[in-house]
């Protein structure tokens, strides 16, 4: 059953930081344009948040015995998703014109405007990963299992934020449902304790390795 | 209670960044430093376009892919106006103070200068851009050339759509607006005459002439706003991909628009690609739901100017340009006997003469089937070696509005032919292509540029004379309108998204 709701986590996660790519393109438009500057900010913006935000979260999870941390950065997330439209164009329009008129000031404010976001939401997965740890042995399998499902998610979540949503819900609608939707995600994380069982198993094996072993020593 | 405290703070967050959001980018909102940058990173379609020039070096076309933008002859030049300024004064307002320098050859244009063109169209729906002022009472209350007019040209394309105002009205002040920065730049350094009148002013300190590089939705809207004049002509002339009028510029609140800027007797000028119906494209639906949206915006007098190809029979499916002329003043030749009576009487060009030899271009074709353009050379280059090559053709008709003789015999043809390989070689110069292999026709084709301009207009204000054929009751408002089927209303909830010029 846990393992459910984090494979769940990890595909609606997943489909939120992806549609963002694609939301965010639209965000960045009024100013930036649609041209392919755009597409290469956003690409890389995402992925070296991503990354910053997997290192942090692998500190996080290290020290993580339950799934309380990754309900606090689900909400966060959301929190960034939630006042991202009321932001972004006011931001942007305060940019001095140098910048908007550059090729590369796209990078400027989709750094700006999705670092933070996307760092929470890289986050997610080392602790996914350490909540999904159930014994050395199996930890290939449930590592990669998991990291199928959250691509899983990505996919699901650009094609449907593509193809759907965009069709039919205004681009704001769009971003602040999707906060609304890992708000209540962090909410359940929160509420709802998961215990890191990974962790304890080591602590239980800890103690065994003090037992000095007299017996068989002596025979 | 933990939970408790999060959902809050979310919650919080939550209607506050509600309440502030930004609404979506529209069209309608206007005026924001935003829209400038947009527009400075949209792909310019333009961005690869070149100037060629035709084979008999008689027009440049501004080519970007495989479409044209229309074209400005280059005789007469800029230079034969100014030489034949010297002996009519009435084209003295095209002549610079201090002479103009040639820009230098390029890698396109084999010769040391770059040409400058005058200000004669080998597009034909250029020439009608003079009824926009020709059909205002008040503008032309004295001479008409003299008309004090403010135009705004929507789209610029080649530019020689202005040359043809500028040539006929000194008085005029046109301010061109296009999206695209990098058409202005090629137009500005490629057509001399109309980088010189940019500089100019009219006798009333008003500019001649002025680039905007911006959304013309953007600008009319900020322009109704504005405390600068209305304008008395709008010409909507902008195509972009797919051969297609942008959809926002074709909508019935965009022609309200226009109506707010223009003043009370003001005309909106459209070329409108698009025939009556009949055939098997939608196209009929672009005319007509253009029509239905100006009517719908208030400019409920709206007259078509139909550009035909061919003299003639006027054919309601053929697809073609056409010249809508819209106003909330009354435009049909029964209400304004007097404004028609300036429009046949006006004479394009009437410093320039007919049968010049210099504004005639000779082009020799050959032709397969009924396909023209197949292969084609200056005539020049077989004046020598085939002397008196058109009298030695038959059959002799009018052709798109020039002269055309044509001949089927094959002993011409291959002499003709060889002719032309010849004098390549010789020359040792590329064969152009389509030379060598056989064909049906040799086609000799003579256009004279300022009958043609005059054909131009005279066929289009005959046919728009013909009564209940060609104004908006008549197309679309009327109990039997002759533009049938589904004609949709064009609005900024529901633009034209689908209907296309090329490939529907």
């Amino acid at each position: 059953m846990r393992l459910y709701a984090l494979y769940a986590t990890s595909i609606l996660a997943g489909f939120c930081m992806m549609s963002l790519e694609i939301l965010g393109a639209r965000l960045l438009q009024p100013v930036f344009g649609s041209s392919i500057d755009i597409w290469a900010a956003i690409i890389t913006v995402f992925i070296l948040s991503l990354s910053v935000g997997y290192v942090i979260g692998g500190r996080v999870a290290d020290r993580a015995r339950s799934n309380q941390v990754l309900g606090w950065i689900l909400a966060a997330a959301g929190a960034c998703y939630l006042i991202l439209p009321a932001v972004s164009l006011p931001f942007m329009e305060a940019l001095p014109s140098s910048l908007t008129h550059a090729r590369w000031g796209v990078l400027v404010a989709a750094l700006v405007l999705f670092l933070v976001p996307s760092l929470l939401l890289g986050m997610v997965s080392p602790i996914l990963v350490k909540l999904v740890f159930v014994s050395a042995e199996r930890v290939g399998r449930t590592t990669g299992t998991l990291y199928a499902i959250g691509s899983f998610g990505n996919v699901v979540g650009i094609l449907i934020t593509n193809y759907v949503l965009l069709q039919h819900v205004d681009l704001n609608h769009n971003i602040f449902a999707q906060g609304i939707v890992l708000g209540v995600l962090g909410l359940a994380h929160i509420a709802k304790r998961i215990d890191a069982t990974g962790h304890l198993v080591e602590r239980e094996a800890a103690p065994a390795s003090d037992v000095p072993v007299a017996e068989g020593a002596g025979a | 209670m933990k939970t408790l405290a999060v959902a809050l703070a979310l919650a919080l967050i939550g209607v506050t960044g509600w309440s502030l959001q930004s609404p979506p980018y529209r069209l309608d909102r206007v005026g924001q430093p935003a829209d400038q940058a947009a527009l400075a990173h949209r792909d310019s379609a333009y961005a690869s376009a070149t100037w060629v020039v035709s084979q008999s070096e008689n027009f440049m076309q501004l080519r970007f892919f495989e479409r044209n933008e229309g074209s400005p002859c280059l005789r007469p030049s800029w230079d034969d106006l100014q030489e034949l300024a010297k002996t009519k004064p009435t084209l003295a307002h095209l002549v610079p103070e201090r002479p103009v320098v040639p820009n230098p050859g390029d890698a396109t244009w084999p010769h040391e200068w770059l040409p400058s063109p005058g200000t004669v169209s080998h597009t034909k729906y250029n020439n009608l851009f003079p009824i926009g002022i020709l059909l205002n009472d008040r503008l032309c209350a004295g001479d008409p050339r003299q008309a004090p007019a403010n135009v705004a040209v929507i789209g610029l394309g080649s530019g020689v759509g202005l040359a043809v105002l500028a040539h006929h009205f000194p008085n005029v002040s046109i301010t061109v607006i296009d999206i695209d920065q990098a058409v202005i730049d090629l137009v500005d350094s490629h057509y001399p005459l109309l980088h010189w009148l940019s500089t100019q002013k009219t006798t009333d300190g008003r500019p001649r002439l002025r680039f905007v590089a911006l959304d013309a939705r953007q600008y009319i809207q900020v322009h109704a706003e504005s405390s600068e004049p209305r304008f008395d002509l709008i010409v909507l002339d902008a195509y972009t991909s797919g051969s297609t009028i942008p959809p926002h510029l074709m909508t019935r609140e965009f022609f309200a628009e226009c109506a707010a800027a223009l003043t009370d007797d003001g005309i909106l000028l459209g070329n409108i690609i698009g025939s009556y119906g009949g055939g098997k494209t939608r196209k009929h639906l672009v005319l007509g739901g253009a029509i239905k949206a100006m009517i719908a915006a208030g400019l409920e007098h709206v007259h078509n100017f139909p550009i035909l190809r061919m003299p003639g029979d006027f054919n309601p499916t053929e697809n073609r340009n056409n010249m809508v002329v819209a106003s909330r003043v009354a435009l049909d030749p029964k209400s304004r006997p007097a404004a028609w009576q300036r429009l046949r009487d006006f004479v394009l060009y009437p410093e320039l003469d007919r049968g010049n030899p210099a504004y005639i271009s000779r082009v020799v074709a050959l032709f397969r089937g009924n396909e023209d353009g197949t292969a084609s050379v200056p005539a020049e280059v077989l004046d020598l070696r085939v002397p008196r090559l058109r009298a030695r053709l038959g059959k002799n008709d009018r052709y798109n509005l020039g002269q055309r003789w044509l001949s089927n015999d094959p002993g011409i043809i291959k002499e003709v032919a060889d002719a032309v390989v010849a004098a390549y070689t010789e020359q040792k110069l590329p064969v152009p292509a389509g030379w060598r292999e056989r064909s049906e026709t040799l086609v000799y084709l003579e256009y004279d540029w300022i009958d043609h301009a005059r054909s131009t207009w005279n066929e289009s204000i005959q046919c728009a004379r013909q009564p209940n054929q060609h104004d908006g009751e008549a197309l679309v408002s009327g109990p039997r309108p002759l533009i049938q089927g589904d004609v949709p209303l064009f609005t900024d909830a529901r633009p034209n998204a689908d209907i296309f010029n090329s490939g529907d």
